[in-house]
């Protein structure tokens, strides 16, 4: 005895339990799959590394090309797809060609608490930035006839300046918000509790790894870690930036954030 | 119509029922009164519209027009969910066989209508005590309170059926065929144990029933095809159709 | 009231009704199930491994050097040189490093060759170190510490005498047993592989071997005594762990070890791995929780189709509730409680199958995957699950209970056979 508005009223049911079925299934499973895996990224052609010297670190010479020089203009651009390259670095806070003496850009964004947006290249210091360096061998470089064998030379030695300078010291304390992509150190669960932030996607995979100068240890404040599933995708991290130019007996070297808010990226702001 | 209704349990005035708009009525009653303590006989042959009259005194469904009064309340103003409380209340309803639910012990089906109707539970006071001692009288013994329904034999089924139709004290007893399924020792003496539960009761029975045979036993007889001109009505369009 | 009715109802069908329960259940235990291993697995391997920098071994693949170096499981292809862990060992930017070897086991746990410093170094959990229960590190050449579910289930004390087969499998021939090493101490419980390792010292391992040419025993025997007088500085070791003055030089220490022209090496940061292992795993879990979900839909279903067919045979009854006055929306109520009843008493059953078949498939886990089950309560997702299988079915008794219900107001008090 069932009419047709039965029917279609038990299709109807079972439709949506399937539906509901479906979704709470997916939610508490593991990570999206919606991130990108190493494996279809475009890798760069920079990957390939021929360092004249073997072993030891400390005469280790940077590969040829290096992606975190920014030879892009300010005019960034536009991020429609979530999908990342590998050495894809997020559109930058529009700053203006500074001199080599400025340390703080022109335009400041800062939010309600207090919290002001850092740019990468602020991690330089006055002086060691790709600009500074450039401007400073530039003579050299001019002096060269063409094809000559030592420009290359040159250029390493240039790249290696920029591989080993120093921090900005002068940003210590201040109350920052940076963007970035995550390395994970430390796990709670399947929470990031502690992580390295660096300006660009896949910074420890195939291509070369940035500068001390370009990472960041963050450690998340209490209950604010990353997911695990969310670990492929940029965040902002927000809190106060340490930065050690030496290594003491309270704390080593290089730039920390401790206690950090952790919020996804988005780039529609 | 102006007749003494103050006695009357049941009046039934220009009643009619039909599925729907468009099909010819299946029962049309001009008129009928039920006299309180009443024995009432309805008999008729199947498709007289019995079923449809009962259905339409226990409130199950409503009539297309016309009136159904019980203990003066008209029944066909109210809603389903007030004419289901109605019965509960003051029905008590037996049917020709398979009258107990077969997972309740027999002492929980004859409190059954309690469960539903406040008014009957209060009436009853203690249900289990009432319902036992309706199982005394009707000659079920009591150590078969306990046990389930399908334990017992048709016969008793059947007087347990009238111990639950009686609990509480409803009104009214509307009884559908309950001695089709009994043999003719059992009949007989089934009829003689619900009348005296009746009466004891106050109760006013309508039953319902094809065998004339039983007649005899009843102060009234009514037969369906006198009382429904939709059944007349009916047959005479088979003869004219024939023609 | 209604309640007692349907109750006695669902009871008095119980022997039907046993076999939906049961299929109910089995759908539970499997959507539970696989939550539950999946978490306890991936607490397993967090908890495994913390404040480890980097971990270096022949390059095969970063999640395989992950597995076998920290979890124990698969295998190495190819072993790292004595002299380039030396090389990177002593480079400014490390503050520690921790050798291990791997390839030896005892009875079916694994043996691992290492020095003093894993027993300083080594941190699980939330930077935790491992502590002894009793005795000490190793300092004799033949001296060994056993991990807690070592000595535990093979009952060893300290002082016990225990031989080491060469290989992953125990076999006789394989045994190395003219040098039986001595148990000197016993680790805490970590609730990581650690408890199920034995641990020798380095030059143990060149030791046993010492008579050995590609795993094969030579004529020209050695004793343990005789082993003493060789230099039993290891060639080769199977990986090593290290950790950073800086942390902030991971990437170009990393970079400097995987262009380490001496030798094909790989290093990686153990928590960047075990994302990329979660992600690589993710949708082989999404699928599995997909399938139990359609599992417990189908059990669902099962159940509908029990509930419809007995649904001619219910008319009498339902006439007679009518009868005595029940609405037609007891009847529709009457069908969502025994559905109620059916699948609660589903879920209760499938939790006690669940825990049951956990404590029972514990040790197996552990002893091929080192993941600790731990036998929690359901946390809130999985009472969620619970929750929205209840509510699901619910739904879906409401078509019996509405086909009923019409067929109840229709019916009225003629009973049709």
């Amino acid at each position: 005895m069932l009419t047709f508005r039965l029917k279609s009223f038990s299709f109807l049911v079972i439709s949506l339990s399937i539906l509901l079925f479906v979704l709470a299934a997916c939610a508490p499973a593991a990570p999206s799959v919606a991130a990108p895996t190493p494996a279809d990224l475009v890798l760069d052609n920079s990957a390939e590394p021929t360092p004249e010297n073997p072993t030891a670190i400390a005469t280790m010479e940077p590969p040829p090309t290096l992606t975190v020089m920014p030879t892009t203009p300010p005019n960034v651009p536009s991020l429609e797809e979530a999908e990342f390259e590998l050495g894809e670095a997020l559109p930058k806070v529009p700053t203006t060609p500074q001199e080599s003496a400025e340390a703080t850009p022109v335009a400041v964004v800062i939010d309600d608490q207090g919290y002001r947006e850092l740019a990468w290249e602020e991690m330089v210091p006055p002086g060691f930035r790709p600009e500074d360096i450039m401007a400073k061998y530039q003579d050299e470089l001019n002096q060269m006839q063409d094809g000559d064998s030592a420009a290359m030379d040159l250029y390493d030695l240039m790249q290696e300046e920029f591989m080993n300078a120093p921090i900005n010291s002068e940003l210590n304390a201040q109350k920052i918000k940076l963007p970035g992509f995550i390395a994970p150190l430390e796990y709670q669960d399947d929470t990031i509790t502690e992580f390295l932030l660096v300006p660009y996607f896949g910074a420890c995979i195939h291509v070369p790894p940035p500068p001390a100068n370009q990472t960041v240890y963050v450690t998340a404040a209490d209950g604010n870690g990353v997911d695990v599933g969310d670990s492929y995708y940029p965040v902002w991290v927000v809190g106060e930036l340490l930065a050690e130019g030496q290594t003491t007996d309270i704390g080593v070297a290089g730039y920390r954030i401790q206690n950090a808010t952790i919020t996804p990226y988005d780039y529609n702001q | 119509m102006t007749y003494a209704m103050s006695d009357a349990v049941v009046t039934l005035s220009d009643l009619r029922f039909a599925w729907n708009k468009h099909e010819d009525d299946l029962l049309y009653i001009p008129y009928l009164s039920v006299e309180r303590g009443e024995h009432l006989l309805l008999r008729g042959a199947s498709g007289s519209g019995k079923t449809t009259l009962l259905n339409l005194l226990t409130g199950i469904h409503q009539p297309t027009s016309g009136s159904v009064t019980i203990i003066g309340t008209r029944l066909d103003e109210f809603n389903q969910r007030a004419r289901d409380q109605f019965r509960a209340d003051h029905l008590g309803v037996i049917f020709q066989q398979f009258n107990l639910l077969p997972y309740l012990s027999i002492a929980e089906n004859v409190v059954l209508p309690c469960w539903f109707s406040h008014r009957r539970r209060e009436k009853a006071g203690n249900p289990r005590e009432q319902a036992k001692q309706l199982l005394e009288a009707l000659n079920v013994p009591s150590a078969l309170l306990t046990k389930q329904a399908g334990k017992l034999s048709v016969g008793q089924q059947q007087r347990v059926a009238v111990a639950r139709a009686l609990i509480g004290g409803p009104e009214i007893v509307i009884a559908d065929e309950p001695t089709s399924a009994l043999d003719a020792d059992n009949r007989s003496r089934f009829l003689e144990l619900l009348f005296r539960e009746a009466d004891q009761q106050g109760c006013t029975l309508i039953f319902v029933s094809h065998d004339a045979h039983l007649a005899d036993q009843f102060s009234r007889v009514v037969e369906m095809d006198v009382i429904n001109e939709a059944a007349r009505a009916a047959v005479s369009r088979q003869e004219l159709a024939k023609t | 009231m209604i309640w007692r009715i349907a109750f006695k109802s669902a009871w008095h069908r119980r022997v039907g009704l046993l076999l939906t329960i049961f299929s109910i259940s089995v759908s539970m235990f499997l959507l539970l199930g696989v939550d539950k291993v999946r978490k306890e697995a991936h607490n397993s391997f967090v908890n495994t491994i913390s404040q480890t920098d980097l971990i270096v071994g022949a390059r095969s693949g970063s999640i395989n050097l992950l597995l076998y170096s920290v979890f124990r499981i698969g295998n190495a292809t190819n072993n790292v040189s004595w002299e380039s862990f030396q090389d990177i060992a002593a480079l400014d930017e490390v503050a520690w490093t921790v050798p291990i070897s791997l390839g030896d086991s005892h009875r079916g746990f694994r043996v691992m060759g290492t020095n003093e410093d894993y027993f300083q170094h080594y941190r699980y959990g939330q930077d935790e170190a491992l502590a002894f229960q009793e005795g000490v590190p190793f300092s004799d050449l033949y001296d060994t510490v056993l991990g807690a579910e070592v000595a535990d289930s093979l009952g060893y004390v300290l002082g016990d005498e225990i031989i080491i087969s060469h290989g992953a499998i125990a076999t006789e021939f394989a045994a190395h047993d003219d040098k039986p090493f001595h148990v000197v101490g016993i680790l805490e419980r970590t609730g990581t592989p650690v408890d199920r390792t034995v641990h020798i010292s380095l030059e143990g391992i060149e030791a046993i071997h010492i008579d050995w040419n590609a795993g094969v025993r030579m004529p020209l025997e050695i004793s343990a005594e005789q082993a003493r007088k060789f230099d039993l500085e290891p060639q080769t070791i199977t990986a090593f762990m290290l950790g950073l003055e800086n942390r902030i030089q991971t990437f170009q220490v990393q970079r400097a070890i995987n262009e380490y022209r001496e030798e094909p090496l790989q290093a990686i940061v153990p928590g960047v791995t075990l994302a990329e292992l979660w992600r690589s795993i993710g949708v082989f879990e999404q699928v599995l929780a997909v399938l139990a979900a359609l599992v417990l839909f189908s059990a669902l279903i099962g159940m509908l189709t029990s509930v419809l067919s007995t649904l001619n045979e219910r008319r009498r009854e339902m006439a007679v509730l009518r009868a005595v006055g029940a609405h037609p929306y007891h009847i529709l109520l009457l069908f969502m409680l025994e559905t109620l009843m059916i699948v609660v008493a589903g879920c209760l059953f499938g939790l006690l199958l669940l825990y049951v078949g956990l404590a029972m498939a514990r040790p197996l886990l552990a002893e091929l995957y080192g993941i600790s089950i731990a036998l929690t309560p359901p946390d809130g997702g999985q009472w969620m699950m619970i929750g929205v299988a209840i509510l699901l079915a619910l739904i879906i008794s409401l078509i019996p209970g509405i086909v009923a219900y019409r067929r109840s107001v229709e019916d009225g008090l003629s009973i049709r056979i």
